[in-house]
């Protein structure tokens, strides 16, 4: 399971969960940077869909290794931030690079004093924190997505589908049980490799709570309940991944690990994905 | 302005605060509040209504403009409001006597719709649920009026099932205003009969509410906390009932986004989830806006914005509407 090798025949699928609520206004320190998580959760996510474009790159031009859904949710709206509604392949997704723009973050020196610092991306998501969190449409239209997905006959055999959910609070959509169904609903979707993997991060503005990261079940035991409910919520780890969180957990750490973050600051949200998306280089 | 401790006093001595009322009976002793009024249920003459006390100036102004024009629409769910004007009497910290005005809204003879809501047994139910929200949308759109706060805690369900709206405070004329609530309500319907088929409490063991007695009010649990009003005050508790933010304030409203609104005995402000003051409670009014994050203060009939982190956005001007359009931003 989960050792399907990614191939232009056998393509994986990747889902981008956005949390866009107005709390995502909250200024939180990144480095050296202060910005809004909203700044920073879409700067992560272009990097990330850059990252994927840099994977495919060979010297015959792009291959079509991976589809990519980018889903951002606040207030009434769940919608696509990638062209098309659903899926995008890597490929017309290359045929569509927008052009690299400079973003201007505030940066805090040494000394106490800020400066402007410009950073050069391509802006494929723009940040946005407004209305409320409206988690279980944005699941559950994952959910169709995945299950479309791997209901596709050139597919079933492919690596199963990744969905990394990225929040900072809790749905105003839907109630604990709702939300832990729709995410068995996601995980109960499946290709011969393996069940959708599902990773949900909640990040916080406050680095001295404790944060929970890849948790192994005793971690999860004692952790409090709103971690409890996020760990049911999400997948299992592949232990093809056990090395790369063994290596960002430290001594001590033994596998299984589970899928999440809670209280996660905006690096561990860096390392988190950074992980997640690792099990995509099985290119061929 | 008169506060929820001067409510209380007046309620528990009818007869030395209130000139019409003087002969109310004030039994279940429960006050909640919104950012503009605190209201309980009373009795008086033999029927039922809601009194409300406007908590700041700009409380009444919507009821002030509404309830001239209700005299004139014949309306099943719309109750008979009125404004009894200098009704209350209180005292400020100085001894000096005050008058307040108070909003009288008979209540008609029907129990909860969040109770039935909440055992929505079977697809019967739930059309029945169904054709009196259709009716309700009738009743409103006929009398084209909104009420503009339709939710299940401001419904009351009677003997027939005929839905009776209460909390008319925000009612404006022209029609159309409920109709997302109304829908909103039609999904809950729909999902609580689909949860009660699917789950029955399945999935339980995430928030114990056993502990929550010992309050005098408790509210839901919003983004994990849970607001409870004890002896000391309103505060916090989280899901595993520890009390994040300790009871200490005059009300307090339920976290949305990251914040809530406050009131202290200084004034109302705006706090985020470890209970600092994003907005210093200083202010008669502060109303957050969770579709953008703003906050529109109050204070000596100005008003100004304030932005997600608590920064001013516009200067302070008079202002007598609700929208921001009218408040220039910086």
């Amino acid at each position: 399971m989960y050792t399907q090798e990614i191939t232009r025949k056998h393509r994986a699928a990747f889902v981008l969960l956005l949390d866009r609520s107005t709390s995502m206004q909250q200024m939180v320190r990144f480095g050296q940077m202060i910005a809004s998580k909203s700044e920073v959760v879409a700067y992560t996510a272009n990097a990330l869909i850059t990252e994927l474009l840099d994977r495919c790159r060979r010297a015959d031009g792009i291959r079509n290794y991976y589809d990519i859904a980018v889903i951002g949710y606040c207030g009434e709206r769940v919608e696509s931030l990638l062209p098309g509604e659903g899926f995008i392949s890597i490929k017309e997704l290359s045929s569509r690079i927008p052009d690299i723009t400079s973003i201007a973050f505030e940066s805090e020196m040494e000394d106490g004093s800020h400066i402007i610092t410009h950073h050069r991306q391509h802006r494929w998501i723009e940040p946005l924190a407004e209305g409320t969190t409206p988690m279980y449409e944005a699941l559950h239209k994952a959910r169709v997505l995945v299950e479309e997905w791997c209901e596709q006959e050139a597919n079933q055999d492919s690596f199963p589908p990744i969905v990394i959910n990225i929040t900072d609070g809790e749905p105003t959509d839907c109630n604990d049980n709702d939300l832990l169904d729709i995410c068995t609903m996601i995980k109960r979707t499946a290709t011969a490799d393996g069940n959708t993997l599902l990773i949900n991060i909640h990040i916080c503005s406050d680095s001295h709570l404790n944060s929970v990261i890849f948790p192994m079940q005793e971690e999860i035991t004692h952790a409090s309940q709103k971690a409890r409910l996020l760990a049911d919520c999400s997948s299992i780890m592949p232990s093809a991944l056990d090395n790369a969180i063994h290596e960002l957990k430290g001594l001590g750490a033994m596998p299984p690990y589970i899928g999440m973050g809670y209280n996660a600051t905006v690096v561990e949200l860096l390392s988190m994905i950074n992980i997640g998306s690792r099990s995509l280089t099985q290119l061929e | 302005m008169a506060t929820i401790s001067s409510l209380r006093i007046a309620l528990s001595q009818p007869k030395l605060h209130f000139n019409r009322l003087s002969n109310i009976v004030w039994e279940d002793e429960e006050v909640m509040r919104t950012t503009y009024f605190a209201h309980t249920r009373i009795e008086f003459n033999g029927q039922r209504y809601m009194l409300s006390m406007p908590l700041c100036t700009a409380s009444l102004r919507r009821m002030e403009r509404f309830i001239p024009l209700q005299r004139h629409l014949k309306c099943g769910v719309l109750p008979k409001i009125e404004i009894l004007r200098n009704e209350m009497t209180y005292q400020l910290p100085d001894m000096s006597c005050r008058y307040c005005d108070i909003l009288l809204e008979p209540l008609p003879d029907a129990l909860p719709f969040a109770d039935a809501l909440a055992n929505v047994g079977d697809s019967d139910e739930a059309s029945a649920f169904f054709a009196a929200l259709d009716a309700l949308e009738k009743e409103l759109t006929a009398a084209n009026i909104s009420h503009n706060n339709i939710r299940e805690e401001n419904l009351l369900i009677d003997a027939r099932g005929a839905l009776h709206p209460i909390h008319w405070h925000y009612a404006t004329d022209k029609a159309g205003g409920d109709t997302e609530a109304i829908a909103a309500l039609r999904t809950k319907i729909a999902s609580s009969q689909h949860n009660m088929e699917l789950h029955q409490a399945e999935y339980a063991p995430y928030i114990t509410t056993n502990g929550l007695d010992k309050y005098i009010y408790a509210g839901d649990m919003h983004e994990g906390l849970i607001v409870v009003e004890s002896e000391q005050g309103w505060g916090y508790v989280n899901c595993e009932l520890q009390e994040v933010i300790k009871p200490q304030y005059l009300w307090a409203n339920d976290f949305c986004e990251g914040r809530a609104e406050v009131d202290t005995p200084q004034g109302m402000g705006l706090i985020d989830c470890d209970g600092n003051y994003i907005i210093e409670p200083i202010y008669e009014s502060v109303e957050f806006d969770v579709e953008n994050g703003w906050s529109r203060v109050c204070k000596d009939n100005m008003c100004a914005l304030f932005d997600y982190s608590g920064e001013q956005l516009s200067q302070w001007e008079e202002s007598f509407g609700g929208g921001y359009s009218e408040l220039s931003i910086k």
